[in-house]
């Protein structure tokens, strides 16, 4: 698996949906498994639209979440995503 | 304790085209007359969901030979749910898959027997193969996930390397190696289905390196026999903790094989609310918690990790469903297991294939 680029765009994979549960709260559905989504984990998937870079989705946050360390977002998404691809959740274009 | 069921397995029809030697349907089928509705289903699908459940896994039989197989898609995906189709494709022409990915199918796990042709088709019972490779094509051009499903068994274990080649050029997102689990059909044909002690082995290796080279490609998932395992498995995350299984007459059970265990009375969803049936009734009661093992399950420090294994199993080898799974290197029944693997390879029948339950009920074995 290739280092994404800044200007990729990530996206959800076939067959993988955010959903609400009653009990577990937002969760993102996959094949035969699901994810329990927690903290900035649901923004970062509704960001993830198949219309933004991976670099849009990043300052996007930053300016959300502007009392937090840039690093530490921009670090943290993508950790985020790469698990969500190494689980073939997401496709990078 | 509060248990949530996360996934309900709805058996929708016994019916099938195919005639598989390993089929994890009960000998005793479901006929058509028996099947719950359509709008019997919807509203099941909806009590499901009340109570957890967020994947729906609709199986059989083959789904398909139902004709309303898009409106159960459809009430599916409207209950909230996340909608696989489990099926071995057979006459799935083009409308009817656009009309189902319509209908909100998620994700389409279509079985395969094999790499090759003659011995898939020979596990099939009929001629099969040839149009599965034609509708993975077909799948691939919609935007749903695709799992290719090959059970795999002492026959055709040595040619796992194709059947990953195969997966990779369908280009499915997921591979499932699933060795055969001995219930129903696949208990009959035990003795020509076990692997080797070495097959295994070679199919850890094989699997393993497929897996680091597949990388963010294609995920492989491999379930193992676990005959040859040293402590059994967690069936089903624990009996009635997570799973529920609906047979086509909407009878609710923990998971495919609990019929066998006599002595336990199953309701249904006809007479009874799903959600009552999860929470109060006594068959799912039966073993749930730690009150009903014995030793060695009682004190060992695994019982929270693998619930004393399978109760199906424990019933089916040594008679007392309350007894230690004899897979178990900890079973005092262990040796049982360890004869059936002495048996392999010299013990050589003929195949019983699954009957469909349309036809009469008679269990003949078939050359």
């Amino acid at each position: 698996m290739a280092e994404p680029a800044p200007t990729n765009v990530p996206r959800l994979a076939a067959g993988c949906r955010m959903s609400q549960s009653a009990n577990l709260g937002p969760v993102l559905l996959l094949p035969e498994s699901m994810l329990k989504l927690t903290g900035p984990g649901p923004r970062i998937v509704e960001l993830c639209d198949g219309t933004r870079t991976l670099a849009g989705i990043i300052t996007a946050l930053q300016t959300e979440f502007s009392a937090a360390d840039p690093e530490m977002i921009r670090r943290e998404v993508l950790t985020f995503l790469a698990s969500l691809e190494e689980r073939r959740a997401l496709d990078f274009k | 304790m509060n248990f949530v069921p996360r996934a309900l397995i709805a058996e929708v029809t016994h019916r099938c085209p195919l005639r598989c030697v390993y089929c994890s349907n009960p000998l005793e089928m479901r006929s058509r007359s028996e099947e719950l509705t359509t709008a019997e289903w919807q509203r099941v699908f909806g009590e499901a969901a009340a109570l957890g459940v967020l994947q729906l896994h609709l199986t059989g039989g083959e789904p398909l030979a139902r004709p309303d197989a898009e409106q159960l898609v459809k009430a599916g995906r409207a209950a909230g749910l996340y909608v696989n189709l489990i099926t071995s494709g057979i006459g799935l022409a083009d409308a009817r898959l656009e009309a189902l990915v319509a209908a909100g199918l998620d994700h389409v796990q279509l079985s395969f027997q094999d790499a090759e042709q003659a011995p898939a088709d020979e596990i099939a019972g009929t001629r099969a193969h040839a149009a599965k490779l034609d509708l993975a094509q077909r799948i691939r051009k919609h935007r749903i996930a695709f799992t290719m499903n090959i059970v795999v068994h002492r026959q055709n274990l040595g040619r796992l390397p194709e059947m990953i080649a195969l997966a990779e050029q369908l280009q499915v997102d997921k591979l499932e190696v699933a060795n055969v689990q001995y219930y129903g059909w696949a208990f009959e044909n035990r003795s020509r289905l076990l692997p080797t002690r070495e097959q295994v082995r070679e199919t850890i290796a094989i699997v393993d390196a497929a897996r680091e080279r597949l990388k963010g490609r294609m995920r492989i998932d491999c379930v193992l026999p676990d005959y040859y395992a040293r402590y059994p498995k967690a069936c089903m995350g624990g009996w009635g903790q997570g799973l529920i299984l609906i047979d086509p007459a909407g009878v609710v059970l923990p998971c495919h094989a609990a019929r066998v265990i006599p002595g336990l009375n199953f309701d249904d969803v006809r007479s009874k609310p799903l959600r009552w049936i999860w929470e109060e009734s006594a068959s799912f009661q039966r073993f749930r918690g730690e009150d009903w093992m014995q030793e060695p399950c009682r004190s060992c420090d695994r019982r929270t990790r693998d619930f004393g294994g399978c109760r199906c199993q424990a019933f089916m080898y040594t008679g007392d469903p309350d007894a230690t799974d004899p897979v178990c290197s900890l079973a005092p029944q262990r040796g049982l297991i360890d004869a059936v693997i002495a048996s392999v390879a010299t013990d050589d029948p003929k195949w019983v294939y699954r009957i469909n339950p349309a036809n009469a009920p008679v269990r003949t074995p078939v050359a």
